[in-house]
Formats: structure tokens, sequence, C-alpha cells
């Protein structure tokens, strides 16, 4: 999936997380939904949740990078598709940032 | 398939199956399932809170203590550890069980006990529109606020946002 590297993500109001050994669940507490985040997903969140003003693919991927020995495309890739997974479920929004 | 990878995406127990190929001598991967994924009833909620340590490896006695905390949580609140002992023939003193539970299940009787009145509070929460305040009393609780404390370590979630939210979800569906 391809995330314009622009974006901003930050995470949807009313949503709690609750981490557990694997990862994390989130509370959609408006909608009435609960979901399950695995390990590098929960990192995502985490990273996201962290900053209220907003961070960018780049900005989530330097924090994988120190919590995952895996090559930086992959974790891109990675973070890119749990990004589009997040954003699908509602639980957090992209503010595209144009540059002059 | 790296290790390293594997320890980080698909670490067992993890209550689904979130896999990633790494492909020798590349930097590919391969997504076969979703990092996100819904959860529909409580006990999937629970589940993954809450995993429940693999019964095949329980010591037997460890694992007759949990089913009699299982069958009846908040029935522990009021019976010592040396009294279950004793009707369930364990032949331990209480403080040889309580090591012996936390050793097999990880997790000492007592929290076992308090985590499994507050499932089945979250159960009574979502199914039914029995007032917290009785809730909390059939869980064990003295106060309604302690209750709600310690629910909301769990959850992250009050009692009644808690309930708020499985009713939104019904209507949702």
């Amino acid at each position: 999936m391809n995330t314009n590297q622009f974006a901003m993500w930050r995470s949807s109001p009313e949503v709690r997380a609750t981490y557990s050994q694997d990862g994390a669940v989130l509370l959609d507490v408006n909608e009435g939904l609960c979901y399950s985040l695995d390990g590098v997903a929960a990192q995502v969140w985490v990273t996201i949740e962290g900053s209220p003003a907003g961070i960018s693919l780049e900005g989530i991927v330097d924090v994988l990078e120190t919590h995952f020995t895996v090559s930086r495309e992959g974790l891109e890739s990675d973070a890119s598709d749990c990004l589009a997974e997040l954003q699908l479920a509602g639980l957090v929004q992209e503010k595209v940032v144009v540059e002059r | 398939m790296s290790v390293l990878w594997t320890e980080c995406f698909g670490r067992p127990g993890a209550g689904h199956h979130s896999v990633t190929i790494k492909h020798e001598g590349g930097g590919t991967m391969i997504h076969d399932q979703r990092f996100v994924q819904r959860l529909e009833t409580v006990d999937s909620v629970v589940a993954v809170l809450f995993p429940q340590a693999a019964e095949v490896q329980m010591d037997w006695r460890a694992k007759k203590l949990k089913d009699f905390i299982d069958a009846d949580p908040p029935k522990v609140r009021y019976i010592s550890v040396g009294d279950i002992c004793n009707e369930l023939e364990l032949f331990l003193s209480p403080r040889q069980a309580r090591r012996l539970f936390k050793e097999s299940a990880g997790i000492s009787i007592n929290e076992y006990a308090r985590k499994r009145r507050l499932v089945l509070a979250a159960k009574q929460l979502q199914a039914t529109d029995v007032p917290v305040k009785v809730i909390a009393t059939d869980a064990g609780y003295d106060t309604q606020q302690g209750f709600a404390r310690s629910f909301y370590d769990m959850f992250h979630l009050t009692p009644l946002e808690f309930r708020r939210m499985w009713h939104r979800s019904q209507v949702t569906a």
C-alpha cells in the first residue's frame, strides 16, 4: 500500500487502548467496536498515540527501527500496511500536509 | 523465515495468526494476515487481554485449582486456599498451593481469581441490564468504587462505558 509520505497520522478520539503481552486491544467507545492489534501494530499505535500533533510514516518507522531488527524497507512496508488497516477501522486519521 | 522476525511478528499465543515471511537472501516480506482484527465478543477481548496458560503444561493440581476458580470465581473470595485444597483433596499446604499455582499459571492465585471475577462482571455488563452496584457485589467487591477501579485497570473503561460500548456495538450490528 502506498501511504502519502507527507501525511500526518493521529489516533481517533474516543479510542482506548489496553496492552497485553502480545499486542493491544483497542476499544472504540463511540462506535462500539473492539479490535486486537499484533505486536507491530501495537507499537505503531503507541507511537501515534504518543504524538498528539500527528506523526509521519517516516517518524513511525524511525521508532519501529529501535524496536525491531528488520530492514527499513520492510518496516516501511509493514507500517504502511498497518496504517491502512488502522485507518480502514477508523482508529487513526490521516491529515495530508502540503509542503510549500 | 527469520527467527527474529518470527519472534517479533508471529509470537505463539497471540490469539490470532499474524505471520510475516521474510524471503531468504532478500528483504521482501509477505503478509499472510492482518495487523488489526475485529473482536466481536467479550470472550474474544478477554482472550487477548488475559491469555490463559496452556493447560497441557499445567501441573494437574494447579489445573484443579484453576478449574475450581473458573467454576465459581466469586466463591474464592469467601473461602481460603487451605479450604479449597481440602475440598479438592490436594494434600497441599496453602503456601505450597500458592507457589505451585504461580509457577504453573504464571500468575498468583489471588490475581487469577480477581481477573476471573472481573471477566464475569464484564460478561454481565455486556449481556444484562443488572445495575453496576449489583454486579460489583456479585464480583465480590465491597464498594462500587473499588470495583470500578479494578475494572478500569483491566479494560481501560469504566463499567458504564464498557456497557455502553457493547450496547452501541449491538445497535451497529
